[in-house]
């Protein structure tokens, strides 16, 4: 547990002198929903909120990004991504920090991708702690992310007028230098098992998914009856993968200016549950029907990256089943397929 | 090589999309440097029958059109539908409710029998389309880009994704959450969904897209407290053909 502590107002007061060395991302509050955003003045800054409209990957990883630009005569040029100020990014959830985790995993290991390198490696992050299920869509304690800490620079617990403070990095203990830290005791650490033994009742599913037996399931699973069912009501808006925190599929395309020989080349979002995502020259597609592309959803959550690598691409951060008008629920679609598992054996 | 002749011709339409070109304004000028305007009528009193690229605007509404349609089709290597009212028949197509005779009698009154009409449809009822710019109005960067496209001989962009990508994108709060409803999940995108960016619903002014599941999103209507005929009006109000042809084509 943490030993040391800061009060809210000391802590407000730290972000905000860090202003001068640091460009600082959090979440703020628009109309109703929350949003990262660049930070200028910390009364803006939203430590305690719930769950954002987009995960925070946006920050590493633009929602639209130039990759290279180039001219007629044959010249090209990377785009410069500025590193003089490091970013300190706050707030981040147990989900997203999973999440976080998971891209770094693919973006960050070797050879990696050198645009998300970059920017990922000039951040230090602040994780938090939720004391409350931030929505009722929620079920990251289903998928073991809740309380977990994951790549955190630093790990905030937020009490009544505290937070405790766990520096977890030389980054984390760079950034705190100099902050008002005082002693916590034992008390605190008791207090943080109650509150957090009161809100794990308050989830909508006490149930651990067992993510061995999910990704086995699915395998079995190919010709479930479940994914005509998922297509009889998937509107293939692309909202559940543009919102999840572990997507990372992206469309590139040249950007042309009039001259017709000067551009630049860009990448952007992108999501499987769309028509053309595994369209090909001359229109052949490898996920033609809403069964396929919700299947391959899926199975890419539960199944391919556990193969791979032993991680699940579910965080359990709800941000899909919270925005998808048509409200398809992952944790029903595990539930279901653990479920005629369980009846075979 | 010549520089490619555009000719820009307009049917039962506002004439919106043409304005829409013309606000391109700064960078009209440097699309000049590579193509030649012969026939534009909203902008230019000069006309010709020999051009390259034609940008049909417009919903094609009287026996008539028929033959001069066919003409500009005949003339041009590359026919672009410019705008809803040409690519889905757009509000035109409301129309279609009533028959040919009772409207001219609403709008006309005894002088109906002057004037000639028919069911109202997009162009490509009419003849083949290359490409569709769509939207009410278009996009003028997206008309931009297409001339880019075809100047260069890469295939232009057409847009299959729904409007919800671009929306969420944007980062968007949903307008479901804000009460209202929104087609955005079955309608084409390309707008960078500027309605729900606005806190507007999104009407499908670029059509519905093919495939769409609309049995279920008029069950997402539904849930969201939308009565049949508030279902009916959001289907019809720019895509009451896109939906007609769709419900044909669908196997289920
Ligand atoms: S958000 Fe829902 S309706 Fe849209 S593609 Fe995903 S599952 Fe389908
Ligand atoms: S699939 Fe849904 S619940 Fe799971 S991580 Fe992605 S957005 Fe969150
Ligand atoms: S394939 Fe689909 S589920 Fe997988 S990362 Fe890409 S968009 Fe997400
Ligand atoms: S899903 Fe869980 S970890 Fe993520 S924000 Fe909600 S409560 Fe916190
Ligand atoms: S506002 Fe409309 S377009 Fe945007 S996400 Fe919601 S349903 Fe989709």
């Amino acid at each position: 547990m943490p030993a040391s502590k800061i009060s809210k107002d000391d802590l407000k007061r730290h972000l905000s002198e860090k202003l001068t060395d640091y460009t600082l991302v959090g979440p703020v509050k628009s109309r109703l929903a929350y949003k990262f955003d660049v930070i200028s003045n910390v009364d803006r800054l939203e430590i305690e909120y719930t769950t954002t409209v987009l995960p925070p990957k946006k920050q590493f990883m633009p929602t639209v990004e130039p990759l290279i630009r180039f001219q007629g005569d044959g010249t090209a040029q990377l785009p410069l991504i500025p590193t003089d100020r490091p970013v300190a990014l706050v707030a981040l959830h147990s989900c997203d920090l999973i999440a976080t985790d998971l891209i770094d995993t693919i973006f960050a290991t070797a050879p990696g991708d050198p645009y998300y390198k970059t920017r990922r490696e000039n951040a230090v992050i602040l994780g938090v702690r939720c004391m409350e299920p931030c929505d009722t869509h929620a079920f990251c304690n289903a998928m073991g992310t809740l309380d977990q800490k994951g790549g955190a620079d630093i790990f905030l617990t937020p009490l009544d007028h505290h937070f405790l403070v766990e520096p977890l990095s030389k980054k984390g203990e760079t950034f705190l230098a100099g902050a008002a830290l005082s002693h916590s005791g034992d008390e605190d650490a008791q207090a943080v098992g109650r509150i957090a033994n009161e809100r794990d009742k308050q989830f909508r599913s006490q149930e651990k998914v067992d993510l061995k037996a999910l990704s086995d399931a699915m395998t079995t699973s190919r010709d479930h009856e479940i994914w005509d069912e998922l297509a009889g009501e998937c509107l293939a808006c692309g909202t559940c993968n543009i919102t999840c925190p572990t997507c990372y599929c992206f469309d590139m395309c040249d950007k042309m200016e009039l001259s017709l020989v000067d551009g630049e080349r860009r990448r952007s979002w992108d999501s499987c549950q769309l028509r053309e995502f595994a369209e090909v020259a001359g229109g052949e597609n490898f996920r033609g029907t809403r069964a396929d592309r919700q299947r391959h959803r899926f199975f890419r959550k539960g199944k391919y990256l556990f193969d791979r690598y032993d991680l699940t691409g579910c965080v359990g951060c709800g941000r899909c089943v919270r925005q998808c008008v048509a409200d398809i629920d992952p944790l029903e679609v595990y539930q279901r397929l653990l479920e005629r598992r369980s009846a075979r054996v | 090589m010549a520089k490619p002749r555009i000719a820009f011709f307009d049917f039962a339409c506002c004439e919106g999309c043409q304005l829409q070109v013309i606000n391109l304004e700064a960078e009209l000028l440097d699309v000049l440097d590579h193509v030649d305007i012969v026939t534009f009528r909203e902008a230019m009193s000069e006309k010709s029958d020999d051009y390259d690229i034609a940008f049909i605007e417009g919903s094609i509404t009287r026996a008539s059109d028929i033959p001069r349609l066919e003409k500009i089709r005949e003339n041009a290597t590359v026919l672009i539908a410019l705008g809803a009212c040409a690519t889905i028949a757009g509000v035109n197509a409301l129309k279609n409710r009533r028959t040919p005779q009772e409207n001219l009698r609403i709008v006309y009154g005894d002088d109906g029998d002057k004037f000639e009409t028919f069911p109202v449809r997009p162009i490509d009822q009419v003849v083949e389309v290359d490409y569709y710019l769509h939207g009410c109005p278009i996009d003028k960067n997206e008309f931009l880009e297409m001339v880019k496209a075809l100047l260069m001989g890469t295939a232009p962009k057409q847009w299959t994704s729904a409007v919800c990508v671009e929306c969420k994108l944007r980062e968007n709060e949903c307008v479901y959450d804000l009460g209202r409803l929104c087609m955005g999940p079955i309608s084409r995108g390309g707008c960078d969904a500027i309605c729900p960016a606005y806190g507007n619903s999104c009407e499908a002014c670029r059509g519905i897209l093919p495939d769409a599941n609309i049995p279920s999103m008029v069950e997402v209507l539904k849930a969201h407290g939308a009565s049949e005929a508030e279902i009916e009006r959001r289907f019809t109000n720019f895509t009451a053909i896109d939906k007609l042809v769709q419900e044909m084509e669908q196997p289920q």
